[in-house]
């Protein structure tokens, strides 16, 4: 009789560790999602759901910008470099059941261009589309067999495979598009790892696995996004357990993490930089010399040291270290105050001048403390004569008049989309990028780097584009349109249970290969 | 009295048309292009425009304002800029959360506020008293911010007593019908869920309840003290009523009338106010939703999260005036004055 009971007993509390033995991965990060479809969203807590809902024609390689087969299992380029013709993978299926095919590419990528397609007019821009240009380089895009899609370009243009890779050209259903309409970007479906289970607002989202997933079935059962907007709260709740793992680490939790033995702390180069911009079009930044004296003047190690507390690298070029083409014998300007105040004599500026120095007053990813960063710039110039007052506005107001050059030194960054480094140096240096809003906020116009970088855009072979790059970055250096400020390293903190996951240059987040141990 | 509630509800229309108008002034005339916050630095000029357009913002603000207004009358508020879901619906989602929690809070500061001043008004300066002195003075001042993390940090996190952040636990599933999920959960027979429920709401309910709490007492306490020197307290004394009797029976109900004044003011800051509480404990309310909302500029969420708050604060002080008679009789509501 007492055995049975203790039979009982024993079955119920081994169904209750059953239980709490689902391998759920809880992610918790600072804001809840906008929205799941790719094609509309733009802000990383979307994309960071999307990314493992959905699976693109190509993606990139564990921990590099490299592509390689996803949803298309080869490609060809056309002689005139005008068609690339994808075969796609056989026997993928959306999480709704039905078949992934040509016709589902056509449909993703059309609706977001092709202003007859009926589902195009959807409320919102396609903010990606548009950014990327895509409208300028893609022509058309054909189903020429259930599993075989030609994409017509306007023009060759090699960084095209890369944005393909993005987010945006992700795949979705579409019959569930059609069945949801305006309602999609909150039912999901994708053919990716993950599928959409429920959204309760400012709350969760949780997604199931893919038991069909043509790449392996993932290893944890359930992932679930939290928002805990309040960084503190989200480290309490890491160190608790309450969630798996969590990134955007504040620099002052970083010495917490390291000694917690329960936590490991994942650290990477990003795929970003922060910068300082002289505007050439106002006085005397048009001067090479006064922007080399700048260069000169700011102490940009103890930046890092300070206001990044270690989280950032130095930066020399405009693209970060991790990006192929990044020309590693391109050595920095040296912090030299007093080369600075001779190069000013030199130019005309003995007794140095007085200018303005725009900072934005939020936070950005490449830029945590940007009036801070601010005023430790504007010591160092006073020091080699230059006497630069801050300027701010809220920030909205404050990329609207940056964009219209209204600044005479202006703090920006940028993160990069696609790992391409054609994606960094023509977006913001080109001189096609001066007319309003002007991403280019040196307003360099050089008609040597243009040539280089739209030569780089058609040639596709990657050694040759390599080559170029590095001329671009020797051009750029010599210029100095910009002081390139910091590269800042992304950060995630997992409990020591959680194997398997790694950071992406890219600052994207995959969790089809998590383990948990338990 | 019905006339009186009648008359009442006919003021309320003007006066929330006043505060649409006054909100979409100040958000449409303040500086900041909603399109170039959303678009940020991948703004092109083709999609600033084509965002503007999409979002009315390329109209003069009369017709945009008209639109908005005609749109209110039939019911409809609009999409949200940021989301593109209806505000209704982003409303819907999230005013229960925030209405929960400044229910429970409201609740506690009641109780506690109550109590303390009862207890310091009858046993004036004893110890009793100069402890809920310095217990209400410690509320007040206390920054709700502080507070709540340092309630986080000794209960949940060194003690482990309650959870960190969040409604419901990651695994409790609650079917939201009226998104009050005390009552979901009891009405779905979840018990172990309403558990985890009241779990989760105990420690933002004491952080957003201390203020109220500590207004309530010395709101309690002063207005106690005066009626208990009132004539008919010492005659109910005379008559050998037991003293508790005398309390809380005479003399707490006629000095009820300012407490319930205080009540209905902190309930309605609350509802608009929980913004802070609502980060701390990632409470998914209608608090932070629209402060993100003025920092994306997403003109009609603030618009349509203003008035619902506007219009619980309201209703809730239309609630108190008729409590006012319910609780002196003598006050009578007349159909003039």
């Amino acid at each position: 009789m007492g055995s049975r009971w203790l039979l009982l007993v024993l079955v119920l509390l081994s169904s209750s560790c059953e239980g709490d033995r689902t391998a759920t991965l809880v992610f918790g990060r600072g804001g809840d999602s906008v929205g799941l479809d790719p094609a509309l969203e733009s802000d990383g807590e979307s994309f960071k759901v999307c990314d493992n809902i959905y699976d693109s024609l190509v993606r990139f390689r564990k921990e590099s910008t490299d592509i390689e087969p996803a949803l298309a299992t080869s490609w060809m380029v056309s002689d005139d470099r005008l068609t690339w013709t994808f075969i796609l993978r056989e026997g993928v299926k959306f999480h709704d059941g039905t078949p992934f095919d040509a016709e589902a590419v056509v449909f993703s990528l059309g609706r977001q261009f092709q202003k007859d397609h009926p589902h195009h007019e959807v409320e919102g821009a396609y903010q990606y589309w548009n950014s990327m240009s895509m409208s300028d380089i893609v022509k058309d895009i054909r189903s020429v067999s259930p599993h075989r899609v030609d994409v017509e370009l306007h023009r060759p243009t090699a960084p095209f495979l890369s944005n393909l890779a993005m987010g945006f050209c992700s795949i979705v259903s579409p019959t569930a598009v059609r069945k949801w309409g305006e309602d999609y970007p909150h039912n999901p479906v994708g053919t990716g790892p993950f599928a959409f289970a429920e959204w309760i607002k400012d709350d969760r989202i949780v997604l199931t696995r893919n038991t069909d997933y043509w790449d392996g079935v993932p290893a944890v059962e359930r992932v679930i996004f939290r928002s805990i907007p309040e960084n503190s709260v989200r480290l309490i709740a890491l160190s608790q357990g309450a969630i798996s793992g969590m990134d955007n680490l504040v620099p002052d939790f970083i010495p917490n993490i390291e000694a917690n033995p329960k936590l490991k702390l994942l650290k990477q180069a990003g795929m970003n930089v922060g910068y300082l911009a002289m505007n050439m079009d106002r006085h005397p930044f048009h001067l090479l010399k006064v922007r080399r004296a700048v260069n000169h003047a700011i102490n940009k190690q103890a930046i890092v040291d300070n206001l990044y507390h270690g989280l950032a690298n130095v930066a020399v070029n405009p693209i970060p270290p991790t990006m192929w083409s990044y020309h590693e014998g391109i050595v920095g300007y040296a912090y030299d105050p007093a080369r600075a105040r001779r190069l000013l004599a030199e130019a005309g500026f003995p007794e140095g001048f007085k200018t303005t120095l725009w900072a934005m007053p939020v936070p950005r990813p490449y830029m945590p403390q940007p009036l801070k960063l601010a005023q430790a710039i504007q010591a160092d110039l006073k020091a080699v004569g230059i006497e630069a007052e801050i300027v701010t506005y809220e920030w909205g107001t404050y990329l609207d008049k940056v964009q219209r050059g209204q600044h005479d030194m202006g703090l920006l960054g940028w993160t990069g989309d696609n790992g391409d480094p054609d994606n960094f140096l023509y977006v913001l240096l080109d001189q096609s990028a001066t007319a309003f809003p002007a991403n280019n906020i040196a307003f360099y116009r050089s008609e040597e780097l243009h040539e280089l970088l739209i030569q780089a855009q058609v040639e596709v072979n990657v050694e040759t584009r390599t080559d170029l790059y590095r001329r671009a970055q020797e051009i750029i250096h010599r210029d100095a349109p910009w002081t390139p400020l910091v590269h800042v390293a992304q950060t995630a903190a997992f409990g020591k249970d959680v194997a398997g996951f790694s950071l992406h240059p890219t600052g994207r987040k995959w969790f089809k290969d998590v383990t948990l141990n338990r | 009295m019905a006339g009186f509630v009648l008359r009442r509800l006919t003021t309320i229309v003007p006066t929330l048309l006043g505060i649409t108008v006054a909100v979409f002034l100040m958000v449409h005339l303040v500086p900041g292009d909603p399109a170039q916050v959303m678009l940020g630095e991948r703004a092109t000029l083709e999609s600033l425009e084509v965002l503007r357009r999409e979002l009315g913002l390329d109209q003069p603000w009369y017709v945009q304002l008209g639109r908005y207004l005609g749109g209110l009358a039939s019911g409809d508020l609009g999409r949200s800029i940021k989301s593109h879901t209806p505000v209704s619906a982003e409303l819907a989602t999230r005013f229960p959360a925030t209405f929960e929690l400044t229910l429970a809070a409201m609740v506690l500061a009641c109780a506690i506020g109550l109590v303390a001043g009862v207890l310091s008004a009858t046993r004036r300066n004893s110890i009793w008293d100069f402890a809920g002195l310095a217990a209400s003075l410690a509320g007040v001042s206390m920054p709700i911010f502080w507070l709540g993390l340092i309630l986080i940090l000794f209960l949940a996190a060194n003690l482990g007593w309650f959870p960190v952040a969040g409604r419901v636990s990651a695994t409790t599933y609650i079917e939201a019908r009226t998104g009050l999920f005390l009552i979901d959960s009891l009405v779905a027979g979840n018990f172990r869920a309403f558990g985890d429920v009241v779990h989760h709401l105990f420690l933002p309910a004491l952080t957003l309840g201390t203020v109220p709490a500590a207004v309530i007492s010395r709101m309690t306490r002063s207005s106690l003290l005066e009626v208990l020197h009132e004539d008919y307290v010492r005659t109910a004394r005379a008559k050998g009523l037991v003293e508790w009797l005398v309390v809380l029976r005479h003399a707490l109900r006629n000095a009820f009338i300012p407490v319930l004044t205080v009540i209905s003011l902190q309930f309605g800051y609350l509802l608009g106010g929980a913004v802070i509480t609502e980060t701390i404990f990632a409470w998914p309310g209608i608090g932070r939703w629209l402060l993100l909302a003025v920092y994306a500029r997403d003109f009609r969420a603030i618009q349509g999260g203003v008035l619902l708050v506007s219009l619980t604060f309201v209703t809730i002080n239309l609630i108190a005036d008729v409590l006012y008679a319910w609780i002196d009789p003598r006050i009578k509501y007349r159909e003039s004055s």
